[in-house]
This record gives C-alpha cells, sequence and structure tokens, in this order.
C-alpha cells in the first residue's frame, strides 16, 4: 500500500509539469497584453512599452519560462502582474474561501444526494423515485450560471433574504459568512446532488438485487438491518468515487459561480488572471488546483480499496 | 425635606437638559462608520504614476495629494501648494509649500518629498514626457520647491495639475522604487489598510489630516476635506445587476455606476438617491487611415454621415447620453464647436451615393470592440448594422479588453475601434485627442496639418489663443475623421439616502460624506 | 467494480434495438425534448419572423405582442427568431464537439488500450488535460484561439476528448482479453482488421451513451463560453450571447434572459434523458458506471 502510494505521487509529477508546460504555452498563445491592461484605458503605446519593459515581459518566453521553473524549485511562485502580491499570497488568500464555498457544496451534496438516492431505491418506480430522478435530472441539465441570476433576483431583491453578492470572511462575521454562501454553494451543488442521487440509487437497486442481500432478507433479517449493513457499505464505493469526480467538477464550476456571486476565490481568481493575462498566476493557480486534483484523486483512490478488498493495484 | 429634594432634582433635570441640549450637536458631528462603496473594476495598480486608470484612480485620489490639481469646474486650484510665482521668462516654476502636513506614517511633508516625487515621476511614470521640458529640480529650503525649464513651455501648470496619472507626492524613500512596488504612504485624508485582490480595499480615516482652512468645501480634486467616517470598504463588483441588487438591499452605500434601466426604477425609491454624472466619457471610435477601405477619404466621410448618431448613443447607453459635437465638454474652458456640420449628419442615401462614387468595391470593413465595456460591446453592433444598410461589407471582432489594446497596434486588423474617452477631454483639449497626434498615431497615418495646429495649440501663449487652435484642430479631426465621435456619455451613480454629502465626481470622493442613521 | 464488468457487449435477443429503444419511456421523453430543439434549430429560416440581427429601433424592451412573439431585446431585435436560430449555433457548436470527441477520443482510446507502449504517453498527456478544471481550459484555449464558434468546438473538444479517451481505453483494455480476439491474434490476424472486426463494435455501446452526454455538456459549456465573453461573436446569435447580454436587464426585461436559459434547459435535459433511455437499452449493467 505505502509503495503504491509512493508510485502514485511520483507518477503525478511529470502529469503536473506537462500541466505547468501546457499553461505556460497556451497563455503563449492568448494574444493580449498584460502591460496594456495595467497601463490602461488611455495610455498610449509608449507608455504601454514603458510598462512591458518595467515588468520584464519584453523578455523572450524562455527565459520566462526557465525562471518561473526555477522558482518553483525554490517554492516560490512569483509576483503577479496586476495583483501587486506574490502570486503566493495571492492564493493563499483565495484558497479557504474556494474551500469553504466547494466544502459547503460537498455538504450539501452529500446530505441531499445521498439519502435522496436511498429513498428512491427503496421504493422503485412510486412518485417519490420518480420526483427524484426528475429532479436529479433537472439539476444536472440547468445551466447554473443562468439559475444562479434567477436566484440573485428572487432572493436578492425580490425577498431580500440573503446577500447578492461579496464574501465576509468568517473571521469578521460569522453568520454573514454562512449567508453571503448559501446561494453560490445551492447552485454550485445543483448540478452534484442531481448526479450523485443517480448514482446513489443505480448502486443502491443493483445491491439490493444481489442475492447475497435477497438471501439475507429471506433469512427474515430485518429490511433496516440489511439495508444499513450490507447495501450502504456496498454502495459508498461508488458514492465515494463520484464525491471525488464531485469535488473536482465543484472547484472547476467555482469559476463561473465566483464571478457572478462576486467572490474572491480560486476560480475567480485564475478566470480573472486569464483575462488579464497575469501569467504567473494563471501557471501557479492552475498548478496548486491541478496539483489538488491529482492528490483528491489519490484520496479517493485508497478510499475505494479500503472499502472494496476486490479492487487490485496492478500496473496501470 | 421633600422640597429641597425635588428642587435639587429639578434643578438636575434642567442641568442634564441643557447638557443634552449643548452635546447633541457635538454628538451629531461625531458620525463615523464604514461606507461601503461598490466599483466594477479591480485597480491593475494602486500606483498613481503606473496607471492611467480610472480604477487606479478612484481609490489613489483618496490616499494621495498633489502639488496643483483640478477643481470642479476643471480649473486649477492649489492643493499641497500654498502658492506659486512664474518668472516673467516662463522658466522658473517656483512653490511655497503648505506647513505641518503629515504623511500617513507620522512623517511630515518637505520639498525633499516633492522632489523625490517628480524625479520618479520623471523617470518611469507613464506621462513622464509631462516633465521632459525641465532642467532641475531644486529645494532651496525645506518649504520651496523650484522647476527650472529649458524651454518655455505655456501650459507646463495645466499639464502638472492633469490628473489622468497625477504626480502624487510621495515620501522620499519611495523614489526609487519600481512602477507598481511602491508602498502605499500618501498625504490624503485616508490612508490605505489592506486590498484583498479581486474582492475589496479598505481605507481607515487618517487622524493626522488638516483639512485645508483655504477652501471651504469639496471643490475638484482639492478644497477642504474632513473625513466624517471611519472606513471606506470598496468592494469590486463586476455584475451590474449584483450592485444594483446590493444598493437595494442596504448593503452597498454608493454605488459607482449604475445601468440607465434599473436607475428608471430605482428612481421611485425613497431610500435611494440617484445623480447624473454628466460628460462622463466621449464615446467614439478611432479610424485606422492605413487599412482599405478607410484609408479612402470619401469613404470616411461616407461612413461619417450614414451614421445615426441618436440610435447609437441610445441604445448604447440606454437613454443617458447628450448629443453634441465637441471634443471637450460644454461648460469646460475650452469647449469649441468647430465641425458640427459633420457631426450626426444621418443621411444615408447621400452616404449610399458617395461610397459609390468613392469607388468602393466591397472590401470588408473590420470593428474591433471588446466585451468588457458593455457601451462598446453595443455601439459597434448599432454601428454595424446601420453601416451594412448603407452597403459595407462589415464585420465585428470582439475581444476581452486585453486583446482589443493589444490588436490595436495591427495596422491591417482593423477599420474602427471602440474606445471611450473619458480622462483624457475632461482634463483639457491637449490631452483630449493626443492619441491621433504624431507620434502616438493611432490613425497610423500622420496628419501633418493636424501635428502643426496641436503644436501652435500647446505654443499658444493665452487661453483664448490656444482655444482658437483648438478650433481648428477639432474642425481637422472632423474633415479628415481621425476619429469617430457617436456622443457622450452620461453616467448614473445612486447612494442610499443616508448618505450625506457626496457629489459625484470624475472619482468618488469619500470626504466630506458621512452616515446618517 | 472493475472494467471488466462494464464492457461485456450485449447483443440484445429477440427485439430488435429500435423496437426496444421506442419502448423506453425514458428515450422517448429525451428524444422529443431535444427533437424540438432540433427543429427549431433545422427551421430556423421559416420559423422567424424578423431577421434576427435586424433592429427595430422604435420597438425596443416590448413585451410579447403579435409583431414578436416573445418580444425585443436592448436592440430591438426580435427574441424568438434570435432563440431559433441560438439553436442552430448552439445545437450546431454542441454536434460539432461530439464528433471531434469522438473521433479524437476514439482514437486515443483506441490505440491506449490496444497497443501497450502507447498507453503511458497518451494517458499521461490525458491525465495532465483532465487536471484542468474543465471550464478554465476551454476559457484559456478559447481565449487564445479568438471567439468564434470554430474556437469554441475546438476548445470544448479538447477539454472532453481526455475524458471519452478514457471510456474507449477501459473498454478496450476488456475486449482486447477476449478469448476471440486473442485467437485471431495467434492467427496472425492483422492489428487493423482486429480493431476495426472486433474491438470498435463492442466499444460503442458505452460511447455513444457518453457522447450523448457530452453533447449536453457541450451545449451547456457553450453557453458559460459565450456568457464569459469568449463565445461566437456578435451579431450572431446564441443562447450563452443571449443570457449574456440579458444579464444586464435582469429586473427590467427578464425574458431576455429567461427564455434562452431555459431553452439550454430543456435541450440539456433532453439529451441527459435520452442518453439514460440509451443506455438503458443498450446495456443495462451500465448503469451502475460513472456517468
Amino acid at each position: 500500500m505505502g509503495e503504491f502510494v509512493l508510485r502514485r505521487l511520483l507518477a503525478a509529477i511529470p502529469v503536473l509539469l506537462i500541466v505547468t508546460l501546457i499553461a505556460a504555452s497556451i497563455m503563449q498563445l492568448v494574444p493580449g497584453d498584460p502591460a496594456a491592461v495595467i497601463a490602461g484605458q488611455g495610455a498610449t503605446d509608449a507608455e504601454v512599452a514603458q510598462v512591458r519593459t518595467q515588468l520584464g515581459l519584453d523578455r523572450p518566453f524562455l527565459v520566462r519560462l526557465g525562471e518561473w521553473y526555477l522558482g518553483l524549485v525554490r517554492g516560490d511562485l512569483g509576483y503577479s502582474l496586476t495583483l501587486n502580491r506574490t502570486v503566493g499570497q495571492a492564493i493563499l488568500e483565495r484558497v479557504p474561501v474556494t474551500l469553504a464555498l466547494s466544502g459547503i457544496a460537498l455538504l450539501l451534496t452529500v446530505v441531499i444526494g445521498v439519502p435522496a438516492g436511498v429513498l428512491a431505491a427503496l421504493r422503485p418506480n412510486s412518485w417519490v423515485d420518480q420526483l427524484v430522478l426528475t429532479l436529479a435530472l433537472v439539476g444536472v441539465s440547468v445551466p447554473n450560471f443562468w439559475l444562479s441570476l434567477m436566484l440573485i433576483v428572487l432572493f436578492g431583491v425580490i425577498v431580500e433574504w440573503l446577500p447578492t453578492g461579496g464574501y465576509v470572511p468568517f473571521t469578521e462575521n460569522p453568520v454573514e459568512w454562512a449567508r453571503s454562501l448559501v446561494l453560490p454553494s445551492i447552485s454550485l451543488a445543483l448540478l452534484q446532488i442531481g448526479l450523485l442521487a443517480r448514482i446513489t440509487r443505480a448502486t443502491m437497486l443493483e445491491v439490493l438485487r444481489n442475492d447475497y442481500v435477497r438471501t439475507a432478507r429471506a433469512k427474515g433479517l430485518p429490511r433496516l438491518m440489511v439495508v444499513g449493513k450490507h447495501a450502504l457499505k456496498n454502495v459508498m464505493i461508488p458514492v465515494v468515487t463520484v464525491i471525488g469526480i464531485s469535488f473536482g467538477l465543484l472547484l472547476s464550476g467555482s469559476v463561473v459561480i465566483e464571478t457572478v456571486y462576486s467572490i474572491p476565490g480560486m476560480g475567480r481568481l485564475l478566470a480573472t488572471a486569464i483575462f488579464s493575462r497575469d501569467y504567473p498566476v494563471i501557471q501557479g493557480g492552475l498548478l496548486v488546483t491541478a496539483a489538488t486534483l491529482v492528490l483528491l484523486n489519490l484520496v479517493v483512490d485508497l478510499l475505494y480499496a479500503a472499502l472494496d478488498p476486490r479492487v487490485t493495484y496492478d500496473r496501470r | 425635606m421633600n422640597r429641597g429634594i425635588g428642587r435639587i432634582a429639578t434643578t438636575a433635570a434642567a442641568a442634564l437638559a441643557l447638557f443634552a441640549l449643548a452635546a447633541a450637536p457635538a454628538a451629531a458631528q461625531k458620525r463615523g462608520g464604514t461606507i461601503v462603496f461598490a466599483q466594477e473594476a479591480p485597480p491593475p495598480t494602486l500606483d498613481p504614476y503606473f496607471s492611467t486608470s480610472v480604477s487606479t484612480r478612484n481609490v489613489a485620489m483618496n490616499i494621495f495629494e498633489t502639488l496643483l490639481t483640478r477643481d470642479e469646474n476643471n480649473d486649477l486650484i492649489k492643493e499641497l501648494a500654498e502658492d506659486y510665482t512664474v518668472s516673467p521668462d516662463g522658466l522658473t516654476y517656483t512653490f511655497t509649500l503648505r506647513r505641518g502636513v503629515k504623511f500617513h506614517n507620522g512623517k511630515e511633508m518637505t520639498s525633499a518629498d516633492v522632489k523625490a516625487s517628480f524625479e520618479r515621476y520623471r523617470r518611469m511614470a507613464l506621462p513622464k514626457v509631462t516633465l521632459a521640458p525641465v532642467d532641475a529640480f531644486e529645494t532651496p529650503d525645506a518649504n520651496t520647491f523650484v522647476i527650472r525649464l529649458k524651454q518655455k513651455v505655456p501650459v507646463f501648470l495645466e499639464e502638472i495639475s492633469a490628473f489622468v496619472s497625477p504626480i502624487a507626492i510621495l515620501p522620499a524613500e519611495q523614489g526609487d522604487r519600481e512602477g507598481g512596488k511602491i508602498d502605499i504612504i500618501g498625504t490624503g485624508p485616508f490612508q490605505f489598510v489592506e486590498w484583498i485582490a479581486d474582492s475589496h480595499l479598505k481605507l481607515k480615516k487618517f487622524d493626522g489630516y488638516k483639512p485645508d482652512g483655504r477652501y471651504k468645501g469639496t471643490d475638484g480634486f482639492a478644497g477642504r476635506k474632513e473625513v466624517l467616517v471611519d472606513m471606506v470598504d470598496i468592494r469590486l463588483v463586476k455584475e451590474p445587476g449584483t450592485r444594483v441588487a446590493g444598493l437595494e438591499s442596504g448593503q452597498l452605500h454608493i454605488v459607482e455606476d449604475i445601468p440607465t434601466e434599473s436607475a428608471k426604477r430605482l428612481a421611485t425609491r425613497k431610500d435611494i438617491v440617484l445623480y447624473d454624472l454628466k460628460n462622463w466619457w466621449l464615446h467614439g471610435a478611432w479610424v485606422n487611415h492605413a487599412r482599405a477601405p478607410t484609408d479612402n477619404p470619401k469613404v470616411r466621410r461616407a461612413m461619417q454621415i450614414a451614421l445615426d448618431m441618436e440610435a447609437i448613443m441610445d441604445i448604447s447607453s440606454d437613454g443617458a447620453y447628450a448629443l453634441q459635437a465637441g471634443l471637450q465638454y460644454p461648460g469646460n474652458p475650452y469647449y469649441v464647436t468647430d465641425g458640427k456640420e459633420l457631426y450626426n449628419v444621418n443621411d444615408p442615401k447621400k452616404a449610399q451615393a458617395l461610397l459609390k462614387e468613392a469607388g468602393y468595391k466591397g472590401e470588408e470593413f473590420v470593428i474591433i470592440t471588446n466585451s468588457s465595456y458593455q457601451s462598446m460591446y453595443k455601439a459597434a453592433q448599432v454601428v454595424a448594422e446601420q453601416m451594412k444598410a448603407v452597403g459595407f461589407k462589415v464585420r465585428i471582432d470582439v475581444f476581452d479588453w486585453a486583446t482589443a489594446m493589444a490588436r490595436r497596434r495591427n495596422k491591417d486588423g482593423w477599420n474602427l475601434w471602440f474606445t471611450g474617452q473619458g480622462t483624457g477631454p475632461s482634463v483639457g483639449p491637449f490631452t483630449a485627442l493626443k492619441d491621433v497626434v504624431s507620434p502616438q498615431l493611432n490613425q497610423f497615418v500622420a496628419d501633418p496639418v493636424l501635428d502643426k495646429l496641436f503644436d501652435e495649440m500647446i505654443a499658444g501663449e493665452t487661453v483664448d489663443a490656444r482655444k482658437a487652435s483648438f478650433g481648428k484642430f477639432q474642425a481637422r479631426v472632423y474633415d479628415q475623421v481621425h476619429f469617430l465621435k457617436f456622443g457622450d456619455f452620461q453616467r448614473k451613480q445612486a447612494t442610499r439616502a443616508n448618505v450625506k454629502g457626496y457629489t459625484p465626481y470624475r472619482i468618488p470622493r469619500f470626504w466630506n460624506v458621512s452616515l446618517e442613521d | 467494480m472493475t472494467a471488466a464488468d462494464a464492457a461485456q457487449p450485449v447483443r440484445p435477443a429477440g427485439r430488435s434495438l429500435w423496437g426496444r429503444l421506442l419502448r423506453h419511456r425514458l428515450f422517448v421523453t429525451g428524444a422529443v425534448l431535444f427533437g424540438l430543439m432540433l427543429l427549431m434549430a433545422v427551421f430556423a429560416d421559416v420559423l422567424q419572423v424578423a431577421a434576427p440581427e435586424r433592429m427595430h429601433y422604435r420597438f425596443r424592451f416590448k413585451g410579447p405582442s403579435w409583431q414578436f412573439p416573445l418580444g425585443t431585446d436592448n436592440f430591438g431585435r426580435d427574441l424568438w427568431s434570435r432563440l431559433v436560430h441560438g439553436a442552430r449555433l448552439s445545437l450546431g457548436i454542441g454536434f460539432a464537439v461530439v464528433v471531434v470527441t469522438g473521433i479524437a477520443g476514439t482514437a486515443i482510446g483506441l490505440l491506449a488500450g490496444y497497443f501497450r507502449r502507447l498507453d503511458e504517453p497518451l494517458m499521461r498527456v490525458m491525465d495532465a488535460l483532465m487536471a484542468f478544471p474543465a471550464i478554465l481550459l476551454a476559457i484559456a484555449i478559447a481565449a487564445a484561439l479568438g471567439p468564434s464558434a470554430i474556437n469554441a468546438v475546438i476548445a470544448l473538444a479538447v477539454v472532453y476528448t481526455p475524458r471519452t479517451a478514457r471510456i474507449v481505453r477501459s473498454t478496450v483494455l476488456v475486449v482486447r482479453e477476449m478469448e476471440y480476439v486473442q485467437a485471431a491474434l495467434a492467427f496472425g490476424a492483422r492489428h487493423r482488421w482486429i480493431i476495426l472486426r472486433h474491438v470498435l463494435p463492442n466499444s460503442l455501446a458505452p460511447l455513444i451513451v457518453q457522447l450523448t452526454f457530452i453533447f449536453a455538456y457541450a451545449v451547456l459549456a457553450e453557453s458559460i463560453l459565450s456568457f464569459l465573453g469568449v463565445g461566437p461573436p456578435p451579431p450572431t446569435p446564441t443562447w450563452g450571447n443571449m443570457i449574456a447580454e440579458g444579464k444586464d436587464y435582469l429586473r427590467e426585461a427578464p425574458l431576455l434572459a429567461l427564455f434562452p436559459g431555459l431553452a439550454v434547459m430543456i435541450t440539456a435535459l433532453g439529451l441527459n434523458v435520452l442518453g439514460d433511455g440509451l443506455r438503458d437499452v443498450l446495456d443495462p449493467r451500465l448503469r451502475v458506471q460513472h456517468d
């Protein structure tokens, strides 16, 4: 097991390097000039050129890339072109926000998705089942940024229960912090809840049909105990996998949600950096995000192995 | 015994009442609280020398101050300069500095700080060319600052008081800092607290600030600045809908920019006050003189007279606009109307005929606009439709701002590049359209007549002389179509009704503003 | 649960495939919903009441009427006409993404699954691509290439190909070990023949199901790209563009953003339901797979 972990971690390194290479290359291809953005609308070409030189952007791409890799070895992610701080600082400021948002969304997903799926599976083809399935399907199909806009109007203005944007740090005001995350996490979680409910239901159905379970039932064991002990444990396997995938999707989906709700998280940091061509932030941010996803996959795989002894770990 | 107590009680009550009355005005003065302001764009930097962005200036001009600046009518006004004299030969400017001005770090401002600031500006500021005619800076004593020029520049004071990229006075230690790397320490009424990128900035009242006794109240960027709140929380809210919603729910106190449609709806609410910021920017587009078909003057004329400026402005601003031909705003000292016979001609038939006459063979007409400024995005679409109607073959390229800016330098890439000229015209005629004058040449082909008129304008000895030259300059721009003006864009701002003392201006001014309960 | 369980090829005996599909409630519902949108796209020119770019300057922000069935937008353009033409572009992009992803994903998945030596390098690159949050990668590529329909297709294809390749690969890995494939190899059959005759047909079922879902993702993703400003440029109407333009007028004219959003939702819903039905019919055991 330990060897497996080590091997996986080592395998992740070339992946991460490729990630940074792709990130850097794409940005190189992206036309557009961070110097122009920084210098402002009214700047002349000469002024923009000046900014470019001051920021060191007129040096060749390979030089800048090499410098960045060297910095990486030292643990230095570089200095943002537009944010007036190091990339590391910018990321550290954002990570807790996105984690909070994704965490709450994940919580909602599991707390709503799993019971819904189980319930639907326990009463197949009933109205409960149909309802869950339909809602799940709708959740997966709705464009969540559009839904966010509708939600903002509904809950932020017409009913005025919740803030319509912005983020209040937990340390500043826990209640406001929670309130500012309600709409965004719901918008974010909707798709995942639908997915998880469906998968849970499907797995549950499969497991319930399983001979093993039927035998236990036939033996007269109470339904609840059967469900509780045997079925749920087996259901958790794909559920755990989906949760892992969900978390990745959540981080990805947070880009749009954070933009619509003006929440200063990693997603928005990266999106804004792409639009303002802040290369150091893009490269550093994508590296951190990718590393997180890789680690996450590893954890999910380990959990998977712990839950299902049938899974073997031969060479990929 | 009872009566004794009764008398004491009554006296005490009366004393309390008197005390309460006396204390009341004092209590009313001491307001405090935090103003929450919503700004659309994040500032690329807080170093005022290193950007011409509005978003930088919004914040920086509450933190920093300058020697000279502009008042409510765009005239010169003294800020950190107590007074100044100009030598008869126009080569020496002597400034006497105000005394007892403190920086946010407690240090007192002296001429050494002013000199270091000007030298840094000359070294690395974006418009450092402003200080190119300077021969030397001198500091004969701690309260006097002298600028010696190499040649006479009649508009020198107008230039160093310009706020496109203001010459903020920094502590001398910042003098060798690179662009964007200064410590945010100024002399202004507000002090920098923190900046969480892409979320908000916080400023707090600078207790060591001494309001300028020469003035009575707010006046442009200067005046008597008293801080009536404890903090300012500048939130960065990109989505206009979210800004409006925040204002309606009371989370935001002042919002920089409200969509016009929302403004109509908000006007009925008693808890919200709306403001018109007229003359926000000139809406228009640069015209490429090097690329077909706009390299042909007749084609340019056809395009110019084909457009219905009212439709363009109405749609792109949702009704918050003014149609006028000037490249300055009405009321500015240099406002002229030369060239207006070519503005908003709106004659598609004549345009069509002219286009044929010009020999237009269907060359593709490329418009570059951007998705970052909705008004430019919308205006481009209307312009494209109107041009197609008279026979042009039009293609619109929409880019994000960074790409659009990069593409502007591509001579073969566009015929019209959509823009909003805001600060330039508001500062004066020399900055209004300097981008079509050599060496910048947004239109890519130098116009010697225009260049000569510009030089003539700068060298004019009196305001009237300069104004006359500017009139000819403007007429030439209309004649040759270096810049296509659509109209004046107005901005709607709004505050909660409990925000008192706020007057909209080119930046949000947080001084003399208070929050009532 | 390993890949082995997942990809047993199923040949339904008795009833024809079509018969079973049409009897499946989900499939029919999904097909109807999606079909409606498809009809809109195909017959856009006939269904429109005005040219979608035409600005009726004096009829801006009008509500639904005989002249303008869904009303007009801030430019005075007819919403209904823009909606039907938007269908054309949004569905067109979705379809293009499916085709490109299908071809690229299958090719890569086949190569990786069949030829052991290609597996590692190919899958490393796929892993690297999948390590990017999907939308960010799409934004970056679309921003790099410039805003246009074709570039949106490329961006989305790059994002979805790795996922497709993975699925094809896992199927191929299993099929490759099957007896008849091993036998064919022993008899000296050429790789190309084996792939085309055995491997590919047996990998199709999960692929088709996956592609249906990718169509849905692509339509949703295109709307996000357009919303963020890196999709096809104006004045071409796409549903994402329309939502983006309508978001500034949410309170004053909610219809502007409401209808295109609904259209995206109905399309994605139809496709998802269709995909579910397809999956149930083609291989019930797939129901246990991840989406």
